[in-house]
């Protein structure tokens, strides 16, 4: 996929001077981060979960399963599977919490722990495959240029109404795209994990990861253009 | 019949394919991600600034790349997406009793 030229620049800047590794854009862990409480309340409630406080633990669920919920749907895309894979999500934090470092954000473990949940549900049912997804790919003649006529950048929706319509549309396309480069797409792009990280997750190398992502993007982008000819350009 | 714009364009990106240092489109579709995600250095960024200045196509193309991703990101973190207020009560009762049962206690 990166000929030569295009990996050089990409190693040489590494090696050089440019910005840190996982950009300027990377975000927190998708609303999972702190809720802004006093962090000594906070400490105080993990010592109760780790001493096996049954009322801390539904305070727990009640507090951040709704959020733990919202991920396990994005994940895994139906509703039946997404409430699954937060009963497994809090019976792995049952086990775990013991192991749990206070210092750290109780918000972005348990995020972590509803991914992993999801991804094992996904693996177990062979969803997590590379596929081929080719013809949604862009193609380049022999000399490299690419083919295909330009676009437009499209327009911004002109009320919430059709943006709204536009949100339902692009949820569909996302949907379309083979769960390999969805998981993919939706670790990196929404819910803020580095590339090292999503890496991991899969358990995929780093190289294979950004390739599935640029593939996941680029289809993205092609599924979506009818969106271009439906409201027009900018 | 091939237009003069057009011969000028395809002259230019087959000296790209030629010349040390100038991207032709596919090498700059394998730094499109490293791009738009602000993960090139200096070097890399300008050659990539230059490609763009000097081929419509993938300018218009990144723009709409980079426009995906954000509609993508902003479809699925809306809260009326995450339903956030909504955890179902037989869904809180069956993780508590997951939790009772592998506790080894009788759920109260």
């Amino acid at each position: 996929m990166i000929d030569g030229l295009a990996r050089a620049m990409l190693e040489g800047d590494r090696n050089g001077d440019g910005p840190a590794k996982g950009g300027d854009r990377r975000r927190e862990i998708r609303g999972m981060e702190s809720t802004g409480g006093d962090p000594t309340d906070e400490r105080a409630f993990v010592a109760a979960l780790q001493a096996g406080e049954r009322v801390a633990f539904e305070r727990l669920v009640r507090e951040h399963g709704a959020r733990m919920l919202a991920v396990a749907r994005r994940m895994v895309r139906d509703e039946a599977t997404a409430q699954d894979c937060l009963q497994d999500a809090f019976l792995s934090v049952h086990r775990a919490i013991g192991r749990f470092e206070p210092t750290g954000s109780l918000g972005g473990w348990l995020h972590r722990i509803t991914v992993n949940a999801c991804l094992m549900r996904l693996r177990a049912n062979k969803r997590l495959a590379e596929t081929s997804i080719d013809e949604l790919l862009p193609a380049f003649d022999p000399d490299g240029i690419r083919l295909g006529e330009p676009r437009t950048e499209i327009r911004n929706p002109e009320d919430a109404l059709e943006a709204a319509r536009i949100r339902v549309y692009m949820r569909q396309k996302i949907d379309e795209l083979p769960d390999g480069y969805r998981i993919v797409l939706l670790l990196r792009d929404i819910e803020g994990y580095s590339t090292r990280e999503a890496a991991e997750m899969v358990g995929v190398a780093e190289g294979a990861l950004k390739v599935r992502l640029h593939r996941a993007r680029a289809a993205l982008k092609t599924l979506v253009e009818p969106l271009w000819d439906e409201l027009g350009t900018a | 019949m091939i237009t003069r714009r057009k011969l000028r364009w395809r002259i230019q990106h087959w000296l790209e394919a030629r010349l040390p240092g100038l991207l032709t489109c596919a090498q700059f579709e394998a730094l499109v991600d490293a791009y738009i995600d602000g993960e090139l250095g200096p070097v890399a960024r300008a050659t990539v600034d230059f490609h763009m200045r000097t081929c419509p196509v993938c300018l218009r193309y990144v723009a709409a790349y980079r426009k995906v991703r954000d509609m993508a990101a902003d479809t699925l973190t809306r809260p009326e997406a995450e339903a956030l207020d909504a955890i179902p009560e037989d869904l809180v009762a069956a993780i508590l009793a997951a939790r009772d049962a592998e506790a080894g206690r009788k759920t109260p």
